[in-house]
């Protein structure tokens, strides 16, 4: 495999915004900086021929994550009193100290480099025995079989990790908040219109990547997080979203895809004698199952979660909370 | 030199870049985007390294850890950031130093 001029470019350009984007003062531009970060990572992705793994930067990793922070400072400054002091960001007292943690940090990255020097440059990997597999799997995407039915379990921990962090971002804030309602004092028609335009587009997107994971890039993440998506538009653009555990409905949206995915796995362990193994006959539809209730489930997670980074859990007063006047 | 290799380089400077700006810089939102920014070099690396396949297609294994890591790493960013503005709206800190000096206050 020779090396495209493109590859050297764009890896120039990477290593350049990471520098900058820690470096400069203003902390808005650093967050922008981010997200283009982001996406040009999504571009190293699909040279490193992994155009799932794009699609899961591009709409969670570098978007999703981008809203979160710019919801956090947004919240930070809105109620910040004090002009933002510009010392904040700048490097840790002296001269000496930062020049020697850059030569170390590069002895540790040369260290690095030497390591991945000796590994050699053509290996025999998974691949065969992915590919071997795959007809018993029930998908025809050698990632999707990976991550629903090869390695399952990982997968089933990782929307355990989801719940409980909704958990814990519940447990921070408020407990008296039944529903967020925002509502802008001056309604902007570009966010109005975006949304009428847009939201059931993204919800027929959506709902195709979750189809197209069988048998193409897509899977039930990315599915999620475009429906996470219109969620945190609908908040963003003043709508009512009952965020909360008070209501047996959301407990049950935001536990089913955790649930469904244990079942499945009982539910199996009885035939096979192993938890989480297939029959294969039946391994297409219940990964399909599987990925639906789980799509759900990580919409509904993103977007509390994305409220609950922005302030909006943080209610003072009972029942309705309305965020008056804030442009989010 | 392969694609791999010069992924893989990337990837381990992206790192470094990032664990030297989570030790150097004050702010509690700067950290987090150098966690961020951590991970992703991680990342880059291990698929930089499932790329080395004789053969044409990568190994599957690799892009479903790391499809987990990213959503793992977007889960703890999340919570890392609704901690960070539940401890500013109690006590306005965004720096290590600002939490020092809150402490001191309510000491006196």
């Amino acid at each position: 495999m020779y090396v495209d001029y493109f590859d050297y470019v764009l890896a120039l350009i990477l290593i350049f915004l990471t520098w900058q984007m820690l470096r400069v003062k203003d902390l808005l531009t650093s967050i922008v900086l981010f997200i283009i970060f982001g996406m040009l990572i999504a571009l190293a992705w699909m040279q490193l021929k992994a155009p799932d793994i794009a699609l899961v930067e591009a709409v969670i990793g570098s978007a999703l994550t981008g809203v979160l922070f710019l919801g956090a400072l947004g919240y930070i400054e809105s109620k910040s009193q004090v002009v933002y002091v510009e010392k904040k960001n700048v490097l840790i007292t002296s001269r000496v100290y930062t020049i020697s943690l850059t030569i170390l940090t590069a002895f540790l990255g040369f260290i690095l480099f030497l390591t991945m020097w000796k590994l050699p440059e053509q290996q025999v990997g998974l691949h065969h025995h992915a590919m071997s597999a795959l007809p018993e799997s029930g998908v025809k995407n050698p990632v999707t079989a990976v991550i629903l039915n090869f390695r399952g379990y990982d997968t089933l921990l990782e929307i355990g990790v989801l719940l409980l962090v909704v958990i814990a971002v519940f447990a921070l804030n408020a407990t008296r908040l039944v529903i967020i309602n925002t509502s802008l004092k001056r309604k902007s028609r570009i966010l109005a219109a975006f949304l009428y335009l847009l939201s059931p587009l993204m919800v027929l997107v959506g709902f195709y990547m979750l189809w197209a994971g069988g048998h193409a890039p897509g899977g039930a993440f990315q599915a999620g997080a475009m429906l996470a998506g219109v969620g945190i538009l609908m908040l963003m653009g003043g709508g009512s979203l009952p965020l909360s555990m008070k209501f047996r409905v959301m407990r049950f949206i935001y536990a089913i895809g955790f649930a469904s995915f244990i079942c499945v796995g009982i539910l199996v362990g009885n035939e096979t004698r192993h938890f989480l193994q297939y029959p294969p006959s039946l391994a297409k539809y219940l990964i399909f199952m599987i990925e639906i209730f789980a799509t759900i489930s990580i919409a509904a997670t993103l977007v509390t979660l994305f409220a609950g980074c922005t302030g909006l859990l943080l209610a003072q007063e009972d029942h309705v909370v309305k965020v008056k006047g804030k442009s989010l | 030199m392969t694609s791999a290799t010069l992924y893989a380089l990337t990837g381990i400077i992206i790192f470094i870049l990032g664990l030297r700006g989570l030790i150097i810089y004050e702010h509690f939102l700067r950290k987090v985007i150098a966690i961020n920014v951590m991970g992703t070099g991680i990342f880059m690396f291990l698929i930089a390294m499932a790329d080395r396949n004789t053969g044409a297609a990568p190994d599957p294994v690799p892009h479903a850890m790391v499809l987990t890591g990213i959503v793992v790493a977007v889960s703890a960013t999340a919570f890392i950031l609704a901690l960070i503005v539940r401890l500013y709206d109690a006590t306005g800190a965004v720096t290590f130093e600002d939490i020092y000096q809150h402490a001191k206050d309510e000491e006196q």
